[in-house]
């Protein structure tokens, strides 16, 4: 008798636990596991390596932290590997340092995964590493020193990420890298792309003129170096052959060349025009005589 | 020569053909409001007088002017996009028009000398400077300038619109030269344009083949600026001064038969037949 007494109230306190447990945790809001600005300890294994393993999770559109305030989206679009060059790579073949846990890898993974390319891409790797961009630079002890604090592109910097197109055979990948003037170069070179501005190079080059020199194409990329260098493609002594190249000038001298100083000084010279200088004065005195303006 | 120079002209030509530009659009405002007290304005636009003609405008020319029109309106407005591109991804576009406008106006600049020359009607004669033409010169320029009321009238066109006529035919040669000049590819049995027409010449003159072509590009961009400012007073003095032969001559209204005369041209000049009036009152 005394036992299923006990059995009941065992019974009858499992059902109201199953009842009102539900209801208070609702009453009470649902908390996150993981809050979106902690660090999170999640282990966890994937089904494969590959790609669908890690778009398991970076598949999701609303796979987002919140870092300093400003929400970070860690959503991959699958189609924009499946446009890429690397569509047949897996994604640990650029993220190296891939852990199984989250966070993934150390405080480099996105360093890791941007100079990654050299695993593969060696010529262009040697070229980068002669060129002014290289991070650091032999000192004359054979070590190797920073020669500038300025930050240093990486690979990913100019060409991309998940989203790199074949440039080989690819006219659409080179019409797309050609387009990127800005991206690549101009938005840390900010000075030289407002100077590119003279008619038929850097005008038209803006305005999307795919016969327009792109920075790179007088410049050079992997192994660029500065103008005032012997070894730069845009040295006084090699400019014959730069601007002379396939597609471009014909019939180039030194007596041509020194016209390329318009290129990138078209608004110094415009400048210095006395007679611009002359209309840009008067244009200002009937603008403080009319506007109000003044000094 | 130096090529620094090259790019310093570059930028006077372009301040001074721009200033020139709004300059003589001052100059026709200031003009056509010269006009209003000197009676003209009255006279042509509220009372209707205007000059009187012996005949009308036959069609060939018309069509030819037309063709002629609209191809110079692509190629200023081609031409000046691929120097100033004002919008995006037009450059290449905008090429093949000023090849295409260059094609079609440089035939029909030779339909138009063949029918200057060689066609039954032929009219260069309406276009040759006489030397009563030189003898007028100062009267129609005291016209122009307000200090006579009387045009001198000797032929169809004055002295003045003939001088223009005939620099608009040598500036088109001009032009055309210069613009084959800038082509670099080798079309001509292994030769390009600009080396047959340059390279061999003006090339050792200042000092490389890309230079002239550069100093090529110089010309060329100047002639067109010529030409747009002479269009620019073409049509002014076009409207101005014989608007409904204007119209006519467009095709946009008939001249009034009532108006034609058989003699006299309603300037109260001596009237001089001009020249190839007989063949063209034939059409």
């Amino acid at each position: 008798m005394g036992s299923r007494i006990s059995q009941r109230i065992a019974v009858g306190f499992f059902l109201a636990v199953a009842l009102v447990a539900p209801a208070a945790a609702y009453g009470q809001g649902v908390s996150p596991s993981v809050s979106p600005t902690a660090p999170y300890e999640l282990d966890f294994t994937l089904p494969t390596e590959s790609k669908s393993g890690c778009l398991v999770c970076h598949g999701d559109p609303a796979l987002v932290r919140v870092r300093d305030g400003v929400v970070m989206s860690y959503y991959i679009d699958d189609a924009t590997i499946e446009a890429s060059a690397h569509i047949d790579q897996q994604c640990v073949g650029c993220h190296l340092d891939f852990t199984y846990k989250a966070p993934h890898g150390n405080g480099e993974w996105v360093t890791t995964a941007k100079t990654a390319c050299r695993n593969c891409h060696e010529e262009q790797s040697r070229a980068f590493g002669v060129g002014v961009h290289r991070a650091t630079v032999p000192n004359g002890n054979g070590g190797s020193v920073e020669t500038t604090t300025a930050p240093k592109p990486l690979c990913g910097d100019c060409h991309g990420s998940h989203d790199i197109l074949m440039l080989t055979d690819n006219p659409d990948g080179q019409e797309a890298i050609h387009a990127d003037g800005w991206e690549v170069c101009g938005s840390c070179h900010e000075d030289y792309w407002d100077s590119y501005d003279d008619y038929y190079h850097g005008a038209a080059y803006k305005r999307g003129a795919k016969d327009a020199p792109a920075c790179w194409d007088c410049h050079g990329w992997h192994d660029i170096l500065p103008s005032s260098e012997r070894g730069s493609s845009v040295h006084e002594s090699h400019l014959v052959e730069t601007c002379g190249q396939e597609g471009c000038h014909v019939g180039v001298d030194e007596n041509y060349t020194s016209y390329a100083v318009f290129i990138h000084g078209r608004s110094t010279i415009t400048d210095d025009n006395p007679l611009i200088a002359l209309v840009r004065s008067v244009i200002g005195a009937f603008g403080r005589l009319f506007g109000g303006g003044g000094e | 020569m130096s090529a620094i120079l090259l790019a310093q002209v570059n930028v006077w030509m372009d301040a001074v053909f721009i200033l020139l530009f709004i300059g003589v659009w001052l100059f026709v405002l200031f003009h056509f409001s010269i006009s209003i007290p000197k009676g003209r304005f009255r006279k042509k636009w509220i009372e209707g007088k205007w000059p009187e003609h012996d005949h009308l405008p036959v069609f060939l020319p018309k069509l030819m002017h037309w063709i002629h029109l609209l191809c110079m309106l692509a190629l200023a407005f081609s031409g000046l996009y691929i120097r100033f591109p004002f919008f995006d991804g037009g450059r290449t576009p905008m090429r093949w028009v000023h090849y295409i406008a260059m094609t079609i106006v440089g035939l029909n600049y030779l339909w138009r000398l063949w029918y200057a020359f060689l066609a039954k009607n032929r009219d260069y004669k309406k276009f040759a400077i006489t030397k009563r033409d030189l003898q007028s010169a100062l009267g129609v320029l005291a016209y122009y300038g307000y200090f006579s009321d009387n045009k001198p009238h000797v032929a169809e066109y004055n002295v003045m619109q003939k001088m223009s006529y005939l620099l608009f035919a040598v500036l088109m040669l001009a032009q055309g030269f210069t613009g084959l000049s800038l082509l670099t590819q080798p079309i001509l049995f292994g030769l390009s344009p600009r080396e047959v027409l340059i390279g061999w010449w003006l090339g050792p003159l200042v000092g490389g083949v890309a230079v002239a072509g550069a100093w090529m590009r110089v010309m060329h961009y100047a002639i067109n600026w010529l030409f747009i400012i002479m269009t620019v007073v073409h049509f002014y003095l076009a409207v101005n001064e014989d608007f409904l032969i204007g119209m006519d001559f467009f095709g946009f209204k008939k001249y009034p038969k009532d108006k034609l005369v058989t003699h006299g041209h309603g300037h109260g000049e001596e009237h001089a037949a001009p020249a190839g009036a007989a063949a063209l009152e034939a059409e």
